[in-house]
């Protein structure tokens, strides 16, 4: 029933399969799926042109690397990944991959192409000692809905694979959506995401109301209306059937939290202690070009409107102001905290993280199936037909599908049973107390309890004959998340 | 900010001096002529100038309007948007009105009803009436502000980017009558490929477009957007005016009542560009009475100076009456099928029928392709709402497109067509009167080579566009159901869901279903929309039609009557002495009033071009 035993069995096959195509043309593919396998999740940050990816990007990472613009800025699809030296290469469309020169410009990487044009690169690699990255790789993308319309259908291709290629790998486990305000284009592009291949689902996906702190105008509430709309969200069935959940998150104030300087913080408390605050932080002109005695340069000034934004600014000055914070770290923590940035790496530690072994795996397996296919094995090899029993055999992928059908609306479930559907099916996290929507200091009796009448409820729904289809098959599958639950907890 | 209250002077001039020819042609008994005048001098009567504010979903186009006006009658909300449109006008006293949709099938007026000022929010915004389950149509909001008093309405509208967009064409529809529209982005982010795209349709339906972009106090780097936004439009080759402003700033500005802030804000030139609107629509009012002025003017005075000139001077007569004859001549040539403006109006519809139809089935055919694409790619049975409001919605955007370009291609054989009339008609009213008595008196026609542009499509057409097409257009839209094709979804997403043969097949039977349905969808939408995009072209040929055939028929009238009066002058000759000096005074009479109209014409003369 664990995530590790499925992953461990797709393992081992791709090992076999190796085997089996040693010296053929699909051995460096299939060695490509097992180094997959080792790796850490990969992340990639879609969404709008101008939503905030790179931002967040770099307070995920907690430094600033990928360049940020008011225009629009990122042009080609960058990998972030751990790696023990720093160093960046370039996968052009053809041809092969090389090693480019960067340097950094005030901590963001200005990578040089080398006489090739971004039209021409297909992909950037940095390789980056980060902790952050240890457990996941970032991709940054171009966003989607740019006037320069080229740039958008980059990030297109990478998140929904060629018709033909129907069935091949998805090149990321799991996306994380940035809106800003659900526009028609959002969902549009959430639903490409979603269509490309029957198996990608809401189950990979978390949506990112972003730019939090610039909803309402960017009044003092600001965060705390981000937190409604986000909820109301999160709430709707069209966006349910297209992501897992949503948060607020205000990238600009969480990668500003995420490296704030001493210096930075010296000149914030300079400006709080200024007697004319309100008046400056009135409009972005005034503060960068109204004559006043506070003893900061223009450019000083503009460095800091441009690390911190408007809001981040009157929230930065107001807490040192009324000594709500201390020091350059209180201020981070408050910021990070204000941001919402944590609660978003919650979500992605519990439940991608969580699942990360199986989303791998199943990746891996889709990717083991093509090559199946598109070099038929010798029977006696049983490799075709052991990938088929994997498949038919993994619970674990069925849960996912299955969730993935109840939260697009397919199965007709009542409200209540929906969500107890969900999470019996591991959508707020695997182990059998969140399953089961206990809290995590239930006793054993209680969690028994708790799977027992989970377990007979859908076995009713599953055997009574005015039940659809639908439904009865779904209730026969979470009978037997039940019997895992109840099989994981040993007798008693 | 000085603003002079009711109507200005040159409009209270202008209205004498209709008054006046009224009278004039009522003493006449030229009935036609009378109502003619009558008509222009509707168009003076001030109120309508109408600006609408558009713009994609949360960029501020509420606060706008409300920082504009200096009042909160829109509601503005952080999440929250504007889901009808509410129409702002000039009121002493403040009061509020909800138009309703007519239920199915009722052709008669909309229901309206008085709601209180409190009440707006609830009418106007998303959260008050989710779908528009009440079939609101609109808002309209009365307000005593300076700025509405000269009879400026300022629109509010739903965002174009919003879920349902179907609702964005119906205003869009609106937008041939407006005089200007404020199209609305922030400067947060650049224009997007769907701003872009809109606002292109946007100009082709009013030649006027003010770019506004708002919420600069928050952005240090909105002079970059700007310079952004405006090389993207320039690479649009649309041409608009901009405006940076901050409608937070101005509020603040208000309540403080500080000046200087509210320079800072940015709107004092966004308001004296509303200002030149509000003015230009006046200039061209006032042209557009001159012009009927003068033509109505022409075609009494031949009758009076040929009866003039047969009692004046007898021995003349037989000249003018051949003269006479000849204008006849050419005012029946005018009104018979034949004639060239005819042809070039039948012709020219023509053209446009089979263009904009050409052009509505190319579009569909697009839709069809894409959507087909996205059910091959896909999962009909995922998504099947999403993808139906998808389709619904891009076929209006495209059935917009196309109706834009039949606006613009009618407003152009329009002016075409005026131009060939109005050549004749100028002929007709140059009737060479002989030497002497008439000397004073002949005919001077240089003022009517001025404002026949002005005359060629101003009223009439606005209201053809707006009120038809667009609306039976989208009734249909709503109306037409798309079969759900998710009714034979197996359970098979589950359980042995990883026998790949048997669900690729139940998939492929999904996507064969699902792309019967969208099929017989866009070809029953595609009848539907090209028979009332022909009936619209067919309207608007009608309307032309009948608008110069009465012209043609004016003049014809006014040859045969001068016609008769000279020819009447011969037989009955008992109180000739007196008569003629009551044409003389008449004739007197009539001069000045040309007079005083060459001089109207001559000050709101569009300031020529360097």
């Amino acid at each position: 029933m664990s995530g590790s035993g499925v992953a461990e069995r797709i393992a081992a096959l791709v090992q076999a399969a190796i085997g089996v195509y040693t010296g053929g043309p699909a051995e460096a593919e299939l060695r490509a799926v097992a180094d997959r396998l080792a790796e850490p999740l990969r992340v990639a940050i879609a969404g709008r042109v101008k939503a905030g990816k790179s931002t967040l990007l770099n307070a995920l990472v907690g430094q600033q690397l990928a360049a940020t613009d008011a225009g629009e800025c990122t042009r080609i699809v960058t990998w972030y990944v751990d790696g023990l030296t720093y160093r960046v290469d370039l996968h052009p469309r053809e041809g092969a991959s090389r090693q480019v020169p960067f340097r950094r410009v005030r901590g963001a990487l200005d990578i040089r192409l080398d006489g090739v044009t971004a039209a021409e690169v297909e992909r950037l690699v940095v390789q980056w000692p980060a902790p952050a990255l240890r457990t996941m790789s970032l991709i940054d993308t171009p966003g989607m809905g740019s006037a320069t319309t080229a740039l958008g259908e980059r990030t297109e291709a990478l998140l929904t694979p060629e018709a033909e290629l129907e069935g091949a790998p998805a090149e990321v486990d799991a996306v994380v959506y940035l809106m800003r305000h659900v526009h028609g284009e959002d969902v549009r592009f959430l639903e490409t995401f979603q269509d490309g291949s029957p198996d990608r689902n809401p189950v990979n996906t978390v949506g990112v109301l972003a730019r939090a702190d610039e909803v309402g105008h960017a009044r003092p509430d600001a965060l705390e209306v981000a937190g409604r709309i986000a909820t109301r969200y999160a709430a709707d069935p069209r966006i349910r059937a297209l992501c897992r959940t949503v948060v607020p998150v205000a990238g600009l104030l969480a990668s500003a939290a995420a490296a704030l300087r001493e210096s930075e913080y010296r000149m914030i408390e300079v400006l709080a202690r200024a007697p004319d605050l309100d008046r400056l932080l009135l409009t972005a002109d005034r503060l960068l070009t109204a004559p006043t005695d506070v003893p900061l340069l223009p450019d000083e000034r503009a460095a800091l409107l441009d690390r911190f934004g408007m809001f981040g600014l009157r929230l930065a000055t107001r807490m040192v102001r009324d000594g709500e914070v201390g020091g350059a770290r209180g201020l981070a923590a408050a910021l990070a905290e204000a941001s919402g940035l944590p609660l978003l790496q919650a979500v992605l530690a519990d439940q991608f993280a969580a699942r990360a072994e199986v989303l791998k795996a199943r990746s891996a397996l889709m990717a083991l199936e093509a090559v199946v296919r598109r070099y038929p094995p010798p029977a006696a090899s049983g490799l075709a037909r052991d990938v088929e029993r994997v498949r038919a055999e993994a619970h674990e992928f069925a849960e996912i599908a299955l969730l993935d059908a109840v939260r697009s609306g397919a199965v007709p479930l009542s409200p209540d049973e929906a969500s107890g559907a969900e999470l019996l099916l591991g959508a707020s996290g695997t182990d059998a107390r969140s399953r089961l929507g206990l809290a995590a200091d239930a006793g054993p009796e209680q969690v028994r309890k708790a799977a027992a009448d989970q377990h007979l409820r859908w076995q009713l729904r599953a055997e009574h004959p005015a039940s659809p289809r639908e439904v009865r098959q779904a209730a026969r599958l979470l009978v037997r998340s039940c019997e895992g639950i109840l099989g994981g907890l040993g007798p008693g | 900010m000085t603003r002079q209250q009711g109507p200005s002077a040159a409009v209270r001039y202008a209205r004498e001096t209709v008054d006046l020819a009224i009278e004039g042609a009522e003493a006449y008994r030229r009935d036609d002529l009378v109502e003619r005048l009558r008509g222009a001098r509707d168009l003076l009567s001030g109120s309508g100038v109408t600006i609408y504010v558009v713009g994609e979903y949360k960029k501020g186009k509420s606060s706008l309007v409300n920082a504009l006006l200096t009042t909160s009658v829109c509601p503005v909300d952080d999440d929250i948007a504007t889901a009808v449109p509410t129409v702002v006008r000039f009121a002493t006293e403040p009061n509020a009105r909800a138009t309703y949709e007519p239920e199915d099938g009722d052709v008669g007026s909309p229901w309206t009803e008085t709601i209180a000022f409190e009440q707006i929010a609830a009418h106007v915004a998303e959260g008050g009436n989710p779908g528009n389950r009440r079939r609101l149509r609109s808002v309209t909001v009365g307000v005593d502000r300076a700025l509405l008093e000269s009879g400026l309405i300022v629109v509010d509208t739903p965002g174009v980017g919003g879920l349902g967009s179907v609702r964005n064409a119906v205003t869009a529809s609106a937008l041939p009558s407006a005089h200007a529209v404020l199209f609305v982005s922030d400067a947060s982010q650049e224009l997007t490929a769907a701003e872009l795209r809109f606002l292109r349709t946007v100009a082709e339906l009013c030649p006027t477009v003010l770019f506004v972009l708002t919420k600069i106090d928050l952005y240090p780097h909105w002079r970059r957007i700007l310079e952004l936004d405006l090389a993207h439009l320039a690479r649009e080759g649309v041409p608009v005016a901009a405006f940076a402003v901050s409608s937070q700033v101005r509020s603040a500005a208000a309540d403080a009542a500080d000046a200087e802030l509210n320079e800072e804000s940015g709107f004092p030139p966004l308001v004296q560009r509303i200002d030149e609107v509000v003015e230009d629509a006046e200039r061209v009012a006032l042209q557009t009475v001159g012009a009927h002025l003068l033509s109505a003017i022409g075609q009494i005075v031949p009758a009076l100076s040929a009866r003039a000139a047969a009692l004046g001077r007898p021995e003349d007569a037989a000249d003018v009456r051949a003269e006479l004859v000849r204008a006849r001549e050419r005012a029946d040539t005018l009104r018979s099928r034949g004639s060239r403006w005819q042809q070039v109006l039948y012709d020219g519809f023509a053209d446009i029928s089979s263009d904009v139809d050409f052009d509505l089935r190319v579009r569909t055919r697009a839709v069809l392709a894409e959507a087909e694409q996205a059910i091959d790619d896909g999962d009909p049975a995922k998504n099947w709402d999403e993808f139906e409001k998808w389709l619904r919605s891009r076929l209006a955007a495209e059935t917009l497109e196309n109706y834009a370009r039949f606006t613009k291609s009618a407003d152009e054989l329009a002016d075409r067509v005026a131009e060939h009339f109005e050549l004749v008609e100028k002929q007709i009213l140059t009737v060479r009167a002989p030497v002497g008595v008439l000397e004073q008196l002949s005919i001077d026609t240089t003022a009517l080579d001025g404002p026949k542009k002005v005359t060629g499509k101003m009223a009439i057409f606005q209201k053809t566009y707006a009120g038809f097409m667009m609306f039976t257009m989208l009734t249909h839209l709503t109306a037409l159901v798309i079969p759900s094709p998710v009714g034979i979804v197996a359970g098979l997403l589950m359980g042995r869901a990883a026998l790949g043969e048997e669900r690729r097949r139940a998939i492929e039977k999904r996507r064969s279903a699902a792309r019967t349905a969208v099929r017989r969808f866009v070809e029953e939408f595609s009848i539907q929309v090209s028979k009332d995009s022909r009936d619209t072209v067919r309207r608007a040929q009608r309307e032309l039609r009948e608008r110069y055939t009465r012209r043609a028929e004016e003049l014809q009238r006014s040859a045969t009557e001068a016609l008769d009066a000279a020819r009447e002058a011969l037989r009955d000759d008992e109180d000739a002495t007196d008569e003629l000096r009551r044409l003389q005074k008449d004739l007197q009479l009539f001069a000045t009033l040309r007079a005083r109209t060459e001089q109207m014409l001559a000050r709101t003369a569009p300031e020529p071009v360097p």
